[in-house]
């Protein structure tokens, strides 16, 4: 029961409903066989990533391209998700970007300290923002070479 | 693709703040140029092997202030390097409470998929594999240096 | 056999027999027992000198001390007149002598002989006449030694004997010193003056025969107790030559020179006390010059100081003296009493000072916890507001892009106000908070070129408009003192509006200048101006002098540089005409920042 589930791209972990929403165009605007997955909080992202939960059905491993973790969520923040995420031998390899306004010194030392890929903070002017997830995407997509067991 | 400015903001252009590991005389002179059509041949230094490498790493980055501006902002690694290897270099910065946490960024041309696995076990923050078609590389390094420089964030203090 | 000797001739005579009969017994027995080598020897060696010199006057023989002493080898001398040798002036000291010794007279005598060669030497010599078995006189021998060491000393003494002299005599009161029998060794001239007696009398007097009869007996026991107790003193009437008695406080020493005893003193005339003192301190002096025991010193210094106590005046000067500083004393306590009042006041004030620093410390420690949170408040609110923006504009511009080719011009015209509107709000949030922010900023102060800073703000300025025509002048500008950043902000902000207002004019005039007579800075422009009856509103936040539609702006900008002037301590002022263009002043005054 793989499914719709197959070849994820890129997993969005986002609470903000409008910021989800413009990334994710940004990301389907230039290569709409981009999938992404949208995951509300923390707890969600756990599920699915480790296929528990609502998400049982998941296959046991992912190799999505990217995943774009925002630290500011309900239930489970962002900083747990991605100390689980690289601490689990199933999906530390899996390139995961925190994109977040936050800009605390604090946040950015914990995320590379739990071994974080790349450290992004949401600009607060709408073209800057645009252009910011442009180059995420560009990048993660195109340019970057993920792990992709066969 | 909106455009980037083709110069850096000088104010933040003061010390080594990329690190090219690099043995290829040919790659290391296209990536040279690139920083200087950016201006920012200031901003980087080329070292072509592994032990000059992280030797640089090491004595260059201060422990009592690891993200001070001494500390370079990302290390560029090509993994067929002499003496040290690419792999044995990640692995030893990933290892040093010092300098763990500069991002590395693999890049070869190396498609094998061990070399992959291996590097993203170390730890490794990005794989990129060099084009090959040649005049591809240019675009590549400007995006590589922009999103590492700009786009990326490292602590402050 | 006889033991009788014969007796022997005594006397010159005997003596000149003796050396005869000596002569005429065997020479050789003589020589065998001293033989000529050890002879040489003795003549040769030591510091005396010998010579033998005929009756005409000349060297027969000379020792190699003599001549050493001449510095002329023997086989000079030899032959020689004493007259050629010894030089003209030694030659006529000697020659009485040797006139006398010539006649038989054995002389000796002492002389500093100026010999030839410029020296000068001291001898003592000796010239002892040789004579034959028949009497007659055949020369002479001469023994001298150089005494010059002997007669240095006898120099040293003699001075120093003058300078004791001098010292002894210099005393005021009188100066004695005589031994256990009471003959008088030395004393000093004030003694023979005030005794009336001459050195000589004195020389043959008793210390006793100063006095009168009863106090003869004093004097003597006092004299007593010096010799078998060290020292004593005592006071009595000394009398003088003319019968006149004079009141005198003698003070004495035993003082022992070798195994010998001698009584050494001084007496202070006691009608004339303020020489006491003066006299106790040159006895002193001059007591240790006699190498008296420090001991006794200081128990003669003791009694000269006892001499002061014991005079009732002084005591009782003393005992006014004493009373004026009791007085004093009552008098300081009361100052004193004074002083400690004002040192609790002190004290207490200090105590205020301190817990008004206290209060101003914590004063200061909530301003700044207040200043965190406005300004965390300010960044939050900031945050907040504007994303919701981000919205707005991201949307819109997804709307226009995605929808593109179903809407028609009003439509698109509608999303980009509200894109507009967007960019402004976030416009209008930034200011908000630049303003807010200011005021709670330090400020920090260095030296700003101000001409430098002008061109760099008008090049980014200009950059962003580089379809216009826009030209600045600067003009000779002083360097300013302030706050770098937010004297960019001021000029930045009124360039910014310069270019902004010249929008309509064909070419942009852009003057930055300075004027002497007031210190002021201005920006000058050929822009659309100003009717100066609203110059007051200028300044205010959110006011506008022109409609929107005309120009737009958030109406922040020229608050902003009001708040950052004021805050150096200078002023903000504005000159215009409609459509005659406008000037901003500002003055920086050095060092008056707030």
């Amino acid at each position: 029961m793989t499914g719709q589930n197959s070849t994820v791209d890129i997993i969005l972990v986002e609470d903000d409903p409008n910021d989800a929403a413009l990334i994710t165009r940004v990301f389907k605007k230039h290569n709409l066989t981009n999938k992404i997955v949208l995951l509300k909080d923390g707890a969600e992202a756990l599920e699915y990533l480790f296929a528990t939960g609502r998400y049982a059905h998941n296959p046991s491993h992912m190799s999505p391209k990217v995943v774009l973790l925002d630290l500011k969520l309900p239930k489970v923040d962002g900083i747990e998700v991605l100390k689980r995420l690289k601490a689990d031998q199933r999906t530390k390899n899996i390139p995961v970007v925190v994109l977040t306004s936050s800009s605390e010194d604090r946040d950015i030392k914990t995320a590379y300290d739990l071994g974080v890929n790349s450290y992004v903070t949401k600009p607060i002017k709408f073209d800057d923002f645009a252009q910011v997830v442009s180059q995420l995407r560009m990048y993660w997509t195109l340019i970057n070479k993920p792990y992709e067991p066969s | 693709m909106m455009d980037k400015p083709n110069q850096m903001d000088p104010v933040e252009a003061e010390n080594v703040e990329i690190v090219i590991i690099e043995d290829d005389l040919n790659d290391a002179e296209l990536i040279l140029q690139v920083f200087r059509k950016l201006n920012l041949t200031g901003q980087c230094i080329f070292l072509k092997d592994g032990a000059e490498g992280l030797d640089y790493l090491l004595t260059q980055t201060r422990y009592v202030n690891p993200a001070s501006r001494s500390t370079p902002r990302v290390v560029f690694l090509d993994l067929k390097l002499p003496s040290i290897d690419g792999i044995e270099v990640l692995r030893r910065m990933k290892a040093d409470e010092r300098i763990k946490r500069i991002p590395v960024v693999v890049w070869t041309s190396s498609t094998a998929e061990q070399d992959l696995k291996t590097a993203y076990d170390l730890g490794v923050n990005s794989y990129v594999t060099k084009p090959t078609p040649f005049d591809e590389l240019t675009n590549i390094v400007k995006e590589l240096i922009w999103y590492w420089l700009r786009v990326n964030k490292l602590p402050t203090r | 056999m006889s033991n009788s000797k014969a007796r022997q001739p005594t006397g010159r005579k005997q003596g000149r027999q003796e050396e005869a009969a000596r002569r005429k017994s065997s020479p050789q027995e003589n020589q065998q027992q001293t033989p000529p080598r050890t002879l040489e020897r003795i003549l040769n060696t030591g510091p005396t000198l010998l010579a033998y010199v005929d009756t005409d006057y000349r060297y027969r023989w000379v020792n190699q001390a003599y001549e050493r002493w001449f510095r002329q080898s023997s086989e000079h001398i030899q032959g020689r007149h004493l007259q050629e040798n010894l030089g003209e002036a030694a030659w006529q000291m000697v020659q009485p002598y040797v006139a006398r010794v010539l006649g038989g007279e054995t002389i000796a005598f002492e002389q500093h002989l100026p010999l030839p060669g410029g020296d000068l030497r001291w001898v003592r010599a000796t010239f002892t006449p040789d004579w034959d078995a028949a009497g007659h006189i055949l020369g002479f021998v001469v023994h001298a030694i150089d005494i010059g060491d002997l007669k240095q000393s006898e120099e040293n003494l003699r001075t120093e004997m003058t300078f004791s002299e001098s010292a002894i005599n210099s005393l005021p009161g009188i100066f004695y010193l005589f031994d256990r029998t009471g003959r008088f060794l030395r004393w000093n001239r004030n003694f023979e003056q005030v005794s009336e007696y001459s050195a000589q009398e004195i020389a043959t007097m008793n210390p006793l025969d100063f006095f009168v009869a009863d106090e003869k007996g004093i004097i003597a026991n006092a004299i007593n107790t010096a010799f078998t107790e060290g020292q004593v003193r005592v006071e009595a009437n000394f009398v003088a030559k003319s019968g006149q008695r004079i009141p005198y406080y003698f003070v004495g020493l035993k003082m022992c020179v070798g195994e010998t005893p001698y009584l050494i003193g001084s007496g202070i005339d006691l009608s004339r006390r303020n020489e006491a003192e003066e006299t106790q301190r040159a006895t002193l002096n001059i007591l240790e010059d006699f190498d008296v025991e420090r001991a006794k010193l200081q128990l003669l210094q003791q009694a000269t100081m006892n001499i002061l106590e014991d005079f009732d005046e002084e005591r009782q000067n003393f005992q006014m003296v004493q009373k004026a500083t009791l007085n004093l004393l009552e008098d300081m306590h009361e100052e004193r009493h004074q002083l400690d009042l004002i040192q609790r006041a002190l004290l207490n004030m200090l105590e205020d000072i301190d817990v008004e620093r206290t209060r101003a410390e914590q004063a200061r420690v909530l301003l700044e916890a207040v200043n965190k949170e406005l300004e965390a408040f300010s960044y939050s609110v900031s945050h907040d507001l504007r994303a919701p923006l981000r919205a707005i504009s991201g949307f819109a511009q997804a709307v226009v892009e995605d929808y593109e080719p179903r809407l028609d011009e009003e439509g698109k015209q509608f999303l980009g106000l509200i894109q507009h509107n967007a960019h402004k709000m976030g416009q209008l949030i930034d200011d908000l908070l630049t303003f807010s922010r200011l005021g709670r900023q330090q400020m920090s102060e260095s030296q700003i070129d101000m001409d430098g800073m002008v061109r760099a703000v008008f090049a980014e300025l200009a950059a962003l408009a580089p379809d216009r025509k826009i030209s600045l002048t600067v003009l000779a500008v002083p360097p300013a003192h302030g706050d770098k950043a937010m004297i960019r902000q001021v000029v930045a902000n009124l360039i910014a509006n310069a270019i902004k207002f010249t929008r309509t004019r064909e070419k942009a005039l852009i003057e930055f200048g300075y004027l002497p007579e007031g210190g002021a800075y201005y920006v000058k422009d050929n822009g659309v101006g100003f009717d100066m009856q609203y110059v007051g509103k200028l300044f205010g936040v959110f006011q506008r002098l022109h409609s929107i539609s005309e120009f737009e702006g958030t109406g922040v900008g020229l608050a902003l540089v009001y708040r950052i002037i004021t805050r150096h301590g200078g002023r903000v002022w504005a000159t215009g005409q409609e459509q005659q263009g406008a000037t901003f002043f500002f003055t920086l005054p050095e060092r008056e920042a707030v």
